[in-house]
C-alpha cells in the first residue's frame, strides 16, 4: 500500500482523528519437499510486511496468521512445525530448502509459531497461528517462517520419495491504528 | 562577565511609556464608531466575540439565530466532508463587553465510503475505520475599544484525544468594513505549542470574506510534503448574510 494514501485516508479536516486499518497480506503458498524418511528438512519462505506496519506511531491493535496444511501424501504422516526468524536469506520469490537436517544457524533463535503437529495422509488441516510472536515482527519489512518437515510414519505402499507438503494460502492479517493528533491544528481553520 | 547593558535604565523608561501611550491611544473607547462584525461571527481560526443576529451561510460557520442571543450553527467545511456537525451558540453585547459560550458535537459519517474506496484503490486493505467523533465546548469574552475588539477564547475538544486551546485575537478595523486579525494561542499539552494566525477581513451587511496565513504546525509523517512537517497553512472564509 502506497504511504501517500493513508493519508486519504484521513481527509484533511479530519484533523484529530484516528483510523483503524485492517489489512490481510497477499497470500503465498510454499511447497516442502521431502526427500528423506529419516533427517528433517527445513524451508525458509520470506513474508513482506505491509507498509503499515512499519509506520512508527502506528499502534497494532491484532495480528494472526492463517493457512492451510496439505498433505497430497497417500500413505505418510508429516510432520511440520513453523518458527519465525527476523534474518533470513529467502526472498519472497525464492524459498530456500535446507535438507538433510541442516538448518541455517539462525533457526536456533527462530521462535515458535506453531508447535510440531502431524499432519495425517491426504488430508487438508487449516491453521491459524494466534500468537504473541507475531507481534514481534512489526516495523519489520520481511520476516522469515522456517518450516521443519519429517516423515513420522510411513506405510510406505506407492508413496516413493520425494514427497511434498504444501503450506497454502498463508495470509498475515493485522489490524492497526494510525493517530493523526499531528494534524489536530486544523481544527481551527475547519471551523471545528 | 556581564555584556554591558546598551539602554540605561531612564530610556528603557520612557520607551515603555511611549508603548503604554500609544496603545491607550489606539484602544481609546470612541463610541460612535460602528464597528461591522462578520456575519457568521468567525475570525481566522476561532470564534469572534460577537453575536450571530442574522441568519447567514458560511464556509466556517453556516447558523440560523433562535432569538434571545441563541444560534444553531455548523461548519459547512466539515460538513461538506461529511463530518457533520451541529452547534448551539449563546452570544451577549452589552456595551463594549461581548460573551459568548457554545457546544458542538461532529461525527464523520464517511467511514464506510472511505473504507470501500480505499479497499477499491488497494486490495490487501480489508477494512478501514475512522474514530472522529465527539462534543467540543468553548467560551469567549470580547471588549471592544472603538475600532479595535480585543478577546480571549478558550475552546475545549473532546474527539478521538482531548484538547484544549485558549486563544487571545485583536481585530483591528482600519477602514469601512475591513480589518486586520491577528490571533495568538496556545494548546494546552505537552510542550504547550503555540499556534497563531494573522490575516484580513471583509465584513459587509451582506458579504463576508477572509484570507490569512494560520500558523498551526502540522506533523505527520504521511504528509507528503515538506518531510511532513506543514507549520503554516492557509485560512479562508466566505460568508453572506442575509438581512
Amino acid at each position: 500500500m502506497r504511504r501517500h494514501l493513508l493519508v486519504l485516508l484521513c481527509p484533511f479536516l479530519l484533523a484529530a482523528c484516528s483510523a483503524e486499518v485492517a489489512v490481510d497480506t497477499p497470500p503465498q503458498s510454499v511447497t516442502i519437499p521431502v526427500t528423506s524418511a529419516i533427517r528433517p528438512v527445513y524451508v525458509e519462505v520470506a513474508v513482506d510486511l505491509p507498509s503499515e506496519t512499519q509506520e512508527l506511531d502506528v499502534s497494532v491493535k491484532e495480528m494472526s496468521a492463517t493457512l492451510s496444511v496439505y498433505n497430497p501424501s497417500r500413505a505418510f504422516t508429516l510432520k511440520s512445525s513453523v518458527r519465525m526468524s527476523l534474518t533470513g536469506n529467502a526472498t519472497p520469490d525464492q524459498p530456500i530448502v535446507y535438507s538433510e537436517n541442516n538448518p541455517p544457524p539462525y533457526y536456533a533463535t527462530a521462535e515458535e509459531l506453531l508447535p510440531e503437529s502431524p499432519y495425517p495422509p491426504n488430508s487438508r488441516t487449516p491453521v491459524t497461528i494466534d500468537s504473541s510472536v507475531l507481534l514481534k515482527a512489526i516495523g519489520k519489512k520481511r520476516i522469515w517462517l522456517i518450516v521443519s518437515n519429517t516423515v513420522t510414519q510411513g506405510g510406505g505402499i506407492g508413496d516413493p520419495l520425494p514427497l511434498e507438503l504444501r503450506m497454502e494460502d498463508i495470509i498475515l492479517h493485522i489490524v492497526v491504528a494510525k493517530p493523526f493528533q499531528g494534524l489536530e491544528g486544523l481544527l481551527g481553520p475547519s471551523g471545528l | 562577565m556581564k555584556p554591558p547593558n546598551t539602554f540605561p535604565r531612564l530610556d528603557r523608561l520612557a520607551a515603555a511609556g511611549l508603548v503604554l501611550w500609544a496603545l491607550a491611544a489606539l484602544l481609546q473607547p470612541t463610541k460612535a464608531h460602528a464597528f461591522n462584525h462578520a456575519g457568521n461571527a468567525r475570525l481566522l481560526t476561532s470564534d469572534e466575540a460577537a453575536v450571530i443576529k442574522r441568519p447567514v451561510l458560511g464556509l466556517q460557520r453556516s447558523a440560523l439565530p433562535l432569538g434571545l442571543g441563541f444560534a444553531l450553527d455548523t461548519s459547512l467545511l466539515a460538513d461538506v466532508t461529511l463530518s457533520a456537525n451541529l452547534g448551539v451558540r449563546w452570544a451577549l453585547e452589552t456595551g463594549p463587553h461581548r460573551f459568548v459560550i457554545g457546544a458542538r458535537y461532529t461525527k464523520f459519517l464517511g467511514s464506510k465510503l472511505l473504507s470501500d474506496f480505499v479497499a477499491s484503490k488497494q486490495p490487501v486493505v480489508k477494512n478501514l475505520e475512522i474514530d472522529f467523533q465527539g462534543p467540543s465546548a468553548y467560551a469567549l469574552y470580547g471588549v471592544q475599544f472603538g475600532r479595535v475588539l480585543v478577546q480571549a477564547e478558550v475552546r475545549h475538544w473532546r474527539y478521538h484525544t482531548p484538547l484544549t486551546t485558549a486563544t487571545g485575537a485583536v481585530v483591528f478595523n482600519f477602514a469601512g468594513n475591513w480589518s486586520l486579525v491577528g490571533e495568538f494561542g496556545v494548546r494546552f499539552k505537552e510542550g504547550y505549542p503555540l499556534r497563531g494566525a494573522a490575516g484580513i477581513r471583509y465584513a459587509g451587511e451582506n458579504f463576508g470574506f477572509s484570507l490569512g496565513a494560520a500558523y498551526v504546525d502540522l506533523t505527520e509523517p504521511l504528509l507528503p510534503l515538506n518531510g511532513g512537517r506543514l507549520p503554516i497553512v492557509p485560512a479562508f472564509d466566505l460568508s453572506w448574510t442575509f438581512q
